[in-house]
C-alpha cells in the first residue's frame, strides 16, 4: 500500500519535473532582446542614437582622429625624461612612421570603425523589419550615411577594407575591397542616401544638431571626390570637379562661418554654431570622452584648473617648433596654442617643473629637445577645445565637419583646376576670419593652402590625408627622414583583425 | 616436594589469594573529559577490564566505581570517542577520551547525506573544528587555509573586506566558476560568509567529480560542505569564546628615507635636490608613507552558545560578533550572526525534523587600495602636510600618485550585507529501510553601498584631495569639485525546494543503499544604483540625492534578473563484506542559464574502493592497521562561469547623445551582447585513484591520492571581427580544454599519546600540473586559431598598450604564463638592456624597448614566455598537550613559483629621483634608465609562512557545579614568512585566468597577535 503510494508520488514527480525541462530562454527583465526591440519603432530610434554615441570614442588618444594625426607633421608625442609617454614606442612610432601590424592604436582605431559599422548593420535590419513608412527610410538613409562616414576613414587611413553592408555576411571571410571598389559604393551610397536627408541646418531645426543631415553627406562626398585621385589611383581632374559641384551645393543651404575662430571650440559652441555641420557633441558629465586637455597639458597645472581630483594632466601630446611656426602672431588662430610661462591659478606665482628641474620655471617652448627624452616643457600645448575646469572630460562639442573646410575644398579644387585668382575668393573669408590678409596671387600655391589647411584645422584628423594629398606626407621631418617608399601612406591592416578574418590582404609593405 | 605437590599448593594458594581479593574492593572516581575542549563527558561507559563490572558517567563526566582490588585496568568508551585503557594509580582518574574525528568510524557529510569514512570511495577530506587554524579567523575559510591537501585558500589581501579565493586542486576555468560550491547544513549555494567561524563543527571537501557529481552543474570548482555545530543529548552548556587581538603589517617594502634619498639624488643628478614648496622639491620631509597609512589595528571577537538536548531532540542557539580594523587607516570590518539549530524527533520517533534559522550582517568600511601605491609612488622627502596652507594635508600634483591619507581619511566608502537564511528538512522513516526526506530552505541577501567625496572646497584651499574610486558595482564617477555621492542597492533571492528517497538494507555480506532526488533552484536577483554630483558644499557624508544639481543618467541604473535550475539525481552504493564498495552517482541538470541548444546536462559518476586489509590474507600484518585503494572518474559542470542571458543577444542603455530637439543628453540604446545558442557548462571530467592507510596501531595515517583532470568545452571570451554576423567584438563560446593533474599526499603522525603528553604531527604535500590544452576549434561556422591571449598587464610610469600587456594564456603553458622582454644587463650608463633577436637568431643587447618586436604570435624571441606557478604546496602542522597546556604550530608553503615585482620594475629607476620614491634598493641596483617590463623582474616566490602558533592553557579546575572547562590562549597569525622575494608577499592571487604579477596596490596582509579565552559553563 504504502510502497504503491511512494510509486505513484514518484512517478507523478518525474512526469511534472520532464515537462517543465523544456527549451525555454530565461527571459531578461532589465535588457531588451532583439525580438522585443524589433517591435518598437521608438526602441529602434534610441538604437539609432546609439550607434551615434559611437563616435563620442573616436577622439581618444589611441582612436582614429588623433592616431591619424600623430603621423603627421601637427602632433608629436615625445617620451619625457624619466621615462613618461615611453610606452615602448608606440607614440614615437607614429612620429617616425614606423608603425606595425601589430600598433595598439592603429588596431583600436579599425576596432572601433568596424563596431560602429556592425551595430549600423544590426539596426538597419531590424528598421528593415518594421512595417516601412517615411520614417524608417529616413532612419535607415541616415545610418547609412553615417557607416559611409566610418568607411570614408577606413578608405583614407587603410585603404584596401573588407565591405560589411549586411549582417547575413561573415566578417571571418568576406575579403577586402580595394579602395577604388570602397570608393564606389560609398560614392553611391551617399548619392541615394543623401537627398533622402533633411536639408535644414541645426541652427535652422535644432534637431539636426550632431546627427548627419543631407549636407553632411555632401561634405562626405566632396572629401571622397576631393581625395579621389589618392583613394582610386586616378590622376585626372574629374574628382576636383566634382568636389567642387558639393562644395557649390553646401554653399547654399545657410552655414556661415563663426566671426570668433575659437567659437567652434568653445564649451557653448553647442548652440548658436552656423559653421559646424557635423559634430560630436560632448559634455562633462553627459557625454564624456573629449579629453585633448588631459593628454597635452603639464602635470602642475592640475591645480589651476582643478584638475587635481581627475588624476592629470598627463603632459603628453604637443606640436613642435615646425609647425607651430606656421602660426603667424596676428592669426587668431594662434590663440588656440599655450606657449610660454604658466602661472598658477593666481594668475602670478609661475608655475614649475617637477622631477630634476623642479626649480625651474614651467615654460613652454616649441622646440622639442628630444623624441625619447623631452624635457617636461618641450613642445606647445593644445587648448583650442575650450578647457573644462575641474572636469577630466571637456564640454566643447568635437567638430567632424566644418563650414571652412568646404571654403577651403572649393579654394583647392580651383586651384588644382588651374584657378588660382578664383581660389582666393574662398580662402578670403577663412584668412579675414583668423585676422591674416588673404594670400597674394603671387605667393599662392599648393604648399600655403597646405599650410593653411594645417593652421585651420590643426588636430582635427585631416591633417594625413592632406599631407598625403599634397605629396608630402613622407616627407622628413624633425627627428626623421625622408619615408624609403610610399607604403606607410596606409595603415596596416591590424594583425589581429587578419587572425580573425584570414581573407583579409595586407597592405604592400607590412608583415 | 614432588611437583605435583607443589602445582596443589599453588593453586590452593593463587585461588585463596584471588578469593581473598574478590572480596577486597577498591572506589575509583575520576572524569571522562573531551581531549579537545576539555569538557566533561556524560554518558560515557568505564567498565573495569576483563569484566562486566561498570558505570555510566554522570552530566558532568564524573563517575564513581567499585571495583575489586585485582582490577588494574578501566576501559572507557563513548560514542564518537576512541575507547581508552586507563591504569588505576589509586588517585582520582582524569580521562580524556579522542574525538574519533580522525578515525575511521568517523561520518563523512556528503552530497545528500552521510557515509562512515571507512566506506567512503572518493576524494573527500573532512577537517574538524579541533583542527582549524586558530587564532584571527574571521572568514570561515581562513580556518582551513592549508588544513587540507589540494585546496589552496588565499587571502586576496589584507583588507578584511577582501574574499579569499579558494582553490581546489587548480584552476580549471578560466571564466568564473572556479569557487567550490558551498553547502551549508544542507543548503547547496550558501554564502560561506553567511556562518560565523564559530559555529562551525567540520568542513568536508569534495575535491573530486566522483564525490562531486551528485552537485552535478554546480560542482566544477568542487564542493565544500559546512556542518554547523549542534547540541548533544544529555550535555546542556553554555560556551563563550573571546579573543582580542593587534593587527599590524607582516612585512613592507624598504622605499630610500629622507637621506638616502638626498644621497642618491645628489649621486645621480650631481647636485642637491632644489629644496622649496613644491611636491617634486625636497620639503625637508622625512615621511614613512607606510606609517603613515597603516596602524596597529584591533581585532575582537565575541561568542555565545546554548547548546543541549535529549535523545529526541537537539538545540543550539548561538550569537557571534566580530570587529575588526584594516590595518589601513579608516578600513574595517564588523560582523553580527546569529544562529539557531534545531532538530526533532516524533511519530514515534519515525520522524526527524531539523530546522536552521541564521541571521548577519557585515558593516564594511572599505579602502582604496590605489593608497598602497600612492605611498608607494610619493618620495619621503615630500610632507604629509601642505607647507603653504597650514592645517591642509598637501595635494600631490604628479600624474600617476596622489596624497594617500586625505583619500583615506575624506572618502567615505562604506557597504552594509544583510542576510537570512532558512532551512526545513524533515526525514521520515515509515519502514526502517526507506527514508523520505522532503526540505526547503531559502536565502535573502542586501547589499547597500555609500560612497561620498566631499566638496573638494571643504579639504583644501587647493583642492584635488580625493580621486575616483570604483563603487562595489564596477562604477567610477566622475567626480565634480562640489561632492559627490554614490549610493547602492542590490538584493537577491536563493530558494530551494526538493525531495530525496533513500533506501538502505543489508542482504547478508552485501549492504546497499540507493537515494533518489528532485531539487528545484531559483535565484533571483535586483539593483538599483545613483550617483549624483554637485551639492552646494556642505560637508554631508549622508547626503540627500534629491540635493544634488546634477544628475545624470548614465548616473543611475537598476538591473533584475534569475534563473533557475532544475535537477533529477540518484546514488547507489555497494558494499560486499566491507571489502568491496562500489558507488554510482549521477545528476541531470536543466538551467535556464543557457543557450537554447545544450539547455540540459547529465553528469555521471562511478567509484569503487577495495579494503585490503580487512582480506584473510592481511590478518596477520599486524602494522597495517587500514589500506584501502580506492578509484574514480566522473564529470561535473560549471554553472557559475554562465552569466543569466549570456547565450541571448541583447541590447541595453548605452551612453547619452544630444538631442538638439530637446536641447538635452538623452539616453541611447546598443547592442551590448552576440547570441550564442550552443552556449554549454563547461565539463570536468575526473580521474582519480589513491590509497588510504592507517599502520603502527593508526599511529601513522595518511593518504595519496593521483587525480588528473580535465576541463573540455572551456569558456573563454573569444574576440570575433565586428560589422556583420557580431555586433559585439567580444563572444563568450566553449572551444578549448584545459587539464590538471598532480596528487597530494596527506600524513599524520601520533609521535606521543600518552593521557597528559600527547604529540601530533602532519603535514600535506601537494603536486598541480596546470596547462592549457588549446584554445581552439570551430564555433558558429568560424574557424578560431588562438595559440595565445593578453589576459593581464603591468603598469606604470611610460608603461602602457603593448608593453605593459604581460599576462598570457599560452596553449601548452600553465595559468600564469608570462610574456616578457630578456634582460640583458646594463650598460655603461647604467641603462637597462635588452636583447633583440635577429632573423638569423644571433642577438644584440638594445636599450630602446621600441626595436623590440612585441608581436606575441611565436614570430618573434624578443619577448619570451616565462612560467610563474609553483612545483609544489605544503602545509605542516604540530599539535602538542602538556598536562594543561597545549601548542599547536601550523606552516604552509609553496616552492618553485615565481612572481613579476612590478613595484621594483617601478621604483628603481633612479631617472625616477626628484619626482617619484625609488626603492632602498635602487641605489645597489644602479638602473638610469626608465623603467620597463622584462625578465629581469621575475623573482622567486618560494615561501613558508608560519601561519599560526597558539599556547594555550586549561585551568585545572575542581570538582564544582558551574565551569567546565576555562582556557586561555595566546596566538599569532601570518607570524613570519620565510622567502627571498623582495616584494610585500610573496603569496600572489589569482584571478581569473590570470597570476603571476605583483601589482603595486597590494594591501598588505598583516600579522595578527591574538589572546583568546574560552569558557564553557555546566
Amino acid at each position: 500500500m504504502k510502497k504503491r503510494h511512494l510509486l505513484i508520488a514518484a512517478a507523478l514527480l518525474v512526469v511534472v519535473g520532464t515537462f517543465s525541462c523544456k527549451k525555454q530562454l530565461n527571459s531578461p527583465k532589465d535588457a531588451v532582446t532583439k525580438a522585443a526591440a524589433s517591435n518598437s519603432a521608438r526602441y529602434l530610434q534610441s538604437i539609432v542614437l546609439g550607434t551615434y554615441t559611437q563616435l563620442q570614442g573616436l577622439t581618444a588618444n589611441n582612436a582614429m582622429l588623433l592616431t591619424a594625426e600623430e603621423t603627421t607633421d601637427a602632433l608629436i608625442v615625445p617620451g619625457r625624461i624619466g621615462g613618461d609617454w615611453a610606452d615602448g614606442g608606440v607614440w614615437q612610432q607614429l612620429w617616425l612612421h614606423t608603425y606595425t601590424a601589430s600598433h595598439g592604436n592603429i588596431s583600436g582605431a579599425w576596432d572601433n570603425a568596424y563596431n560602429t559599422i556592425g551595430s549600423i548593420n544590426i539596426t538597419i535590419s531590424l528598421l528593415q523589419g518594421l512595417p516601412q513608412t517615411d520614417g524608417t527610410a529616413y532612419s535607415i538613409a541616415e545610418l547609412k550615411v553615417l557607416r559611409a562616414y566610418f568607411y570614408y576613414l577606413l578608405v583614407t587611413n587603410f585603404g584596401n577594407v573588407p565591405l560589411l553592408t549586411s549582417t547575413d555576411q561573415d566578417a571571418s571571410k568576406v575579403a577586402t575591397s580595394s579602395a577604388a571598389d570602397v570608393f564606389n559604393f560609398l560614392v553611391t551610397e551617399l548619392k541615394t542616401n543623401g537627398p533622402v536627408l533633411s536639408t535644414k541646418t541645426p541652427t535652422q531645426d535644432g534637431a539636426q544638431y550632431g546627427r548627419l543631415n543631407r549636407w553632411g553627406a555632401y561634405f562626405l562626398l566632396a572629401k571622397l571626390y576631393l581625395n579621389q585621385n589618392v583613394i582610386t589611383g586616378s590622376s585626372d581632374n574629374s574628382g576636383y570637379q566634382a568636389c567642387s559641384s558639393y562644395c557649390d551645393s553646401i554653399m547654399t543651404a545657410g552655414y556661415t562661418l563663426q566671426a570668433n575662430f575659437l567659437d567652434n571650440f568653445s564649451s557653448s559652441n553647442n548652440s548658436g554654431n552656423n559653421e559646424n555641420i557635423f559634430v560630436i557633441p560632448y559634455d562633462h558629465i553627459y557625454a564624456q570622452g573629449l579629453q585633448i586637455q588631459m593628454m597635452s597639458f603639464h602635470y602642475n597645472q592640475a591645480a589651476k584648473y582643478n584638475w587635481g581630483s581627475t588624476g592629470g594632466p598627463w603632459n603628453g601630446f604637443c606640436a613642435n617648433a615646425d609647425f607651430y611656426g606656421k602660426f603667424s602672431n596676428a592669426d587668431a588662430r594662434k590663440a588656440g596654442w599655450q606657449e610660454g610661462i604658466q602661472y598658477a591659478s593666481d594668475g602670478v606665482t609661475p608655475l614649475t617643473t617637477r622631477g630634476s628641474d623642479s626649480s625651474l620655471v614651467l615654460n613652454f617652448r616649441p622646440q622639442v629637445s628630444n623624441l625619447y627624452t623631452a624635457t617636461e616643457y618641450d613642445g606647445v600645448r593644445q587648448q583650442k577645445w575650450q578647457l573644462t575646469p575641474g572636469y577630466q572630460s571637456q564640454d566643447a562639442d568635437f567638430a567632424l565637419f566644418r563650414y571652412s573646410d568646404v571654403l577651403l575644398m572649393k579654394a583647392e579644387c580651383l586651384l588644382r583646376q588651374g584657378d588660382a585668382a578664383g581660389a582666393l575668393d574662398y580662402t578670403a573669408p577663412v584668412r579675414q576670419r583668423a585676422g591674416v590678409a588673404n594670400f597674394t596671387i603671387a605667393a599662392f600655391n599648393a604648399d600655403s593652402l597646405l599650410s593653411e589647411r594645417g593652421r585651420e584645422f590643426a588636430w582635427e584628423g585631416w591633417r594625413r590625408e592632406d599631407l598625403i594629398r599634397y605629396g608630402h606626407f613622407g616627407d622628413k621631418k624633425q627627428f626623421k627622414a625622408a619615408d624609403g617608399d610610399n607604403h606607410t601612406k596606409l595603415f596596416p591592416i591590424p594583425t589581429e583583425a587578419r587572425q580573425k578574418n584570414p581573407n583579409l590582404t595586407q597592405n604592400p609593405g607590412y608583415n | 616436594m614432588h611437583f605435583k605437590n607443589l602445582l596443589k599448593v599453588s593453586c590452593f594458594i593463587l585461588l585463596s589469594l584471588f578469593s581473598l581479593q574478590s572480596i577486597a574492593q577498591t572506589v575509583v572516581t575520576g572524569k571522562v573529559t573531551d581531549s579537545k575542549d576539555g569538557s566533561g563527558i556524560p554518558g560515557a561507559s568505564v567498565v573495569a577490564k576483563g569484566t562486566t563490572v561498570g558505570t555510566v558517567t554522570d552530566v558532568n563526566g564524573s563517575f564513581r566505581l567499585s571495583v575489586a582490588s585485582s582490577v588494574t585496568t578501566l576501559t572507557v568508551s563513548y560514542v564518537g570517542y576512541t575507547t581508552k585503557d586507563v591504569t588505576l594509580t589509586g588517585a582520582p582518574l582524569n580521562v580524556a577520551l579522542e574525538p574519533t574525528s580522525t578515525s575511521l568510524n568517523e561520518v563523512l557529510v556528503i552530497g545528500y547525506g552521510t557515509v562512515r569514512k571507512k566506506d567512503a570511495t572518493g576524494a573527500v577530506v573532512k577537517v574538524n573544528a579541533g583542527d582549524f587554524v586558530q587564532g584571527v579567523t574571521t572568514n570561515p575559510l581562513q580556518q582551513l587555509q592549508g588544513q587540507a591537501p589540494g585546496v589552496v585558500i588565499t587571502t586576496s589581501s589584507g583588507d578584511p573586506n577582501d574574499a579569499p579565493t579558494v582553490r581546489i586542486r587548480g584552476t580549471t576555468s578560466l571564466s568564473g566558476g572556479n569557487d567550490p560550491l558551498y553547502v551549508i547544513d544542507g543548503v547547496a549555494g550558501a554564502d560561506i560568509r553567511s556562518v560565523s567561524p564559530n559555529d562551525i563543527e567540520s568542513f568536508t571537501i569534495e575535491k573530486d567529480a566522483s564525490a562531486a557529481a551528485i552537485y552535478g552543474s554546480r560542482a566544477a570548482g568542487g564542493v565544500i560542505l559546512v556542518t554547523t555545530k549542534t547540541g548533544k543529548a544529555g550535555k546542556s552548556q553554555v560556551t563563550f569564546n573571546s579573543y582580542v587581538a593587534s593587527e599590524s603589517p607582516e612585512h613592507l617594502i624598504k622605499f630610500m628615507d629622507r637621506n638616502q634619498y638626498l644621497s642618491a639624488y645628489q649621486d645621480f643628478y650631481g647636485h642637491a635636490m632644489p629644496t622649496g614648496t613644491s611636491t617634486t622639491s625636497d620639503q625637508g620631509a622625512n615621511t614613512d608613507w607606510f606609517r603613515e597609512i597603516t596602524r596597529t589595528g584591533f581585532t575582537h571577537n565575541e561568542n555565545l552558545a546554548l547548546s543541549g538536548g535529549t535523545e529526541q531532540g537537539h538545540y543550539r542557539a548561538s550569537v557571534a560578533y566580530t570587529d575588526q580594523d584594516g590595518i589601513a587607516i579608516n578600513s574595517g570590518r564588523k560582523d553580527l550572526y546569529g544562529r539557531f539549530n534545531f532538530d526533532q524527533k516524533t511519530l514515534d520517533n519515525k520522524l526527524l525534523i531539523t530546522m536552521n534559522v541564521s541571521g548577519s550582517q557585515t558593516n564594511s568600511l572599505f579602502t582604496d587600495k590605489n593608497a598602497f601605491l600612492n605611498a608607494a609612488a610619493v618620495p619621503s622627502v615630500i610632507g604629509t602636510m601642505d607647507p603653504v596652507n597650514a592645517g591642509y594635508y598637501q595635494y600631490i600634483n604628479n600624474t600617476q600618485e596622489n596624497n594617500p591619507i586625505p583619500q583615506l581619511i575624506y572618502l567615505t566608502n562604506i557597504g552594509r550585507q544583510d542576510r537570512l537564511t532558512g532551512n526545513l528538512r524533515m526525514d521520515f522513516n515509515p519502514i526502517k529501510q526507506i527514508t523520505i526526506s522532503p526540505y526547503v530552505n531559502a536565502a535573502h541577501g542586501v547589499n547597500v553601498t555609500n560612497i561620498y567625496y566631499p566638496p573638494a572646497i571643504a579639504l583644501s584651499p587647493v583642492g584635488g584631495l580625493l580621486n575616483a574610486v570604483g563603487d562595489q558595482f564596477g562604477y567610477t564617477p566622475q567626480l565634480s569639485n562640489h561632492g559627490d555621492v554614490d549610493k547602492g542597492s542590490s538584493d537577491y533571492t536563493n530558494k530551494t525546494y526538493g525531495a530525496t528517497i533513500a533506501y538502505k538494507d543489508e542482504f547478508g555480506k552485501l549492504r546497499v543503499s540507493a537515494l533518489g532526488g528532485y531539487e528545484f533552484n531559483s535565484f533571483d536577483y535586483s539593483g538599483f544604483r545613483v550617483g549624483a554630483h554637485d551639492f552646494n558644499d556642505i560637508y554631508l557624508p549622508d547626503e540627500n540625492l534629491g540635493s544634488a544639481n546634477s544628475i545624470s543618467t548614465a548616473d543611475i541604473g537598476s538591473d533584475r534578473g534569475g534563473y533557475q535550475l532544475k535537477s533529477w539525481f540518484g546514488r547507489a552504493e555497494l558494499n560486499w563484506s566491507d571489502k568491496y564498495y562500489l558507488t554510482g552517482n549521477v545528476r541531470y541538470d536543466w538551467s535556464n542559464k543557457l543557450g537554447l541548444n545544450n539547455q540540459s546536462g547529465v553528469f555521471p559518476s562511478v567509484d569503487a574502493a577495495w579494503v585490503i586489509s580487512n582480506e584473510d590474507f592481511m590478518k596477520g600484518v599486524s602494522w597495517i592497521s587500514s589500506l584501502k585503494l580506492r578509484g574514480g572518474y566522473g564529470q561535473i559542470g560549471n554553472q557559475d562561469a554562465i552569466g543569466p542571458y549570456l547565450s541571448q543577444f541583447l541590447f541595453s542603455s548605452g551612453n547619452l547623445y544630444y538631442n538638439g530637439a530637446l536641447g538635452q543628453f538623452v539616453s541611447s540604446s546598443s547592442p551590448v551582447q552576440n547570441q550564442n545558442a550552443d552556449l554549454r557548462w563547461q565539463v570536468n571530467t575526473t580521474t582519480n585513484v589513491a590509497v588510504d592507510f592507517s599502520l603502527f596501531n593508526s599511529r601513522l595515517t595518511g593518504s595519496l591520492d593521483i587525480y588528473s583532470e580535465k576541463t573540455k568545452h572551456l569558456l573563454f571570451t573569444y574576440t570575433v571581427p565586428t560589422g556583420s554576423t557580431f555586433f559585439v567584438n567580444t563572444i563568450v563560446a566553449n572551444i578549448g580544454s584545459m587539464s590538471n593533474k598532480g596528487f597530494e599526499l596527506s600524513l599524520n603522525y601520533k609521535i606521543i599519546s600518552k593521557s597528559d603528553f600527547t604529540w601530533t604531527a602532519g603535514g600535506n604535500f601537494n603536486v598541480n600540473r596546470n596547462k592549457i590544452v588549446s584554445l581552439s576549434g570551430q564555433f558558429a561556422g568560424l574557424d578560431f586559431n588562438v595559440t595565445q591571449a593578453n589576459v593581464g598587464s603591468t603598469g606604470g610610469l611610460g608603461i602602457s598598450g603593448q608593453i605593459s600587456q604581460i599576462g598570457y594564456l599560452k596553449v601548452g603553458y600553465p595559468i600564469g604564463t608570462l610574456l616578457l622582454p630578456e634582460y640583458a644587463g646594463k650598460d655603461a650608463s647604467g641603462n637597462q638592456q635588452f636583447w633583440k633577436y635577429n632573423a638569423d637568431g644571433s642577438r644584440t643587447a638594445v636599450t630602446d624597448v621600441s626595436l623590440l618586436n612585441y608581436a606575441d604570435d611565436g614570430s618573434t624571441q624578443d619577448r619570451k614566455f616565462y612560467t610563474t606557478d609553483p612545483k609544489f604546496t605544503y602545509g605542516l602542522s604540530s599539535n602538542l598537550t602538556y598536562k594543561q597546556f597545549d601548542l599547536s604550530i601550523f606552516a604552509r608553503g609553496q616552492y618553485g613559483s615565481k612572481g613579476f615585482n612590478e613595484t621594483y620594475m617601478d621604483y628603481t629607476s633612479l631617472a625616477k629621483l626628484g619626482t617619484y620614491s625609488v626603492l632602498a634598493d635602487a641605489s645597489k641596483l644602479g638602473i638610469k634608465s626608465s623603467s620597463e617590463p622584462s625578465n629581469y623582474w621575475l623573482q622567486g616566490t618560494s615561501f613558508l609562512k608560519i601561519q599560526s602558533v597558539n599556547v594555550g592553557y586549561s585551568l585545572k579546575i575542581n570538582q564544582n557545579r558551574y565551569i567546565d572547562k576555562l582556557h586561555f590562549y595566546v596566538g599569532g597569525n601570518n607570524l613570519y614568512t620565510f622567502t627571498s622575494y623582495k616584494g610585500v608577499d610573496p603569496e600572489l592571487t589569482t584571478a581569473g585566468g590570470q597570476t603571476g604579477i605583483d601589482s603595486r596596490q597590494l594591501y598588505p596582509r598583516s600579522r595578527q597577535l591574538s589572546f583568546g579565552v574560552n569558557l564553557t559553563l555546566k
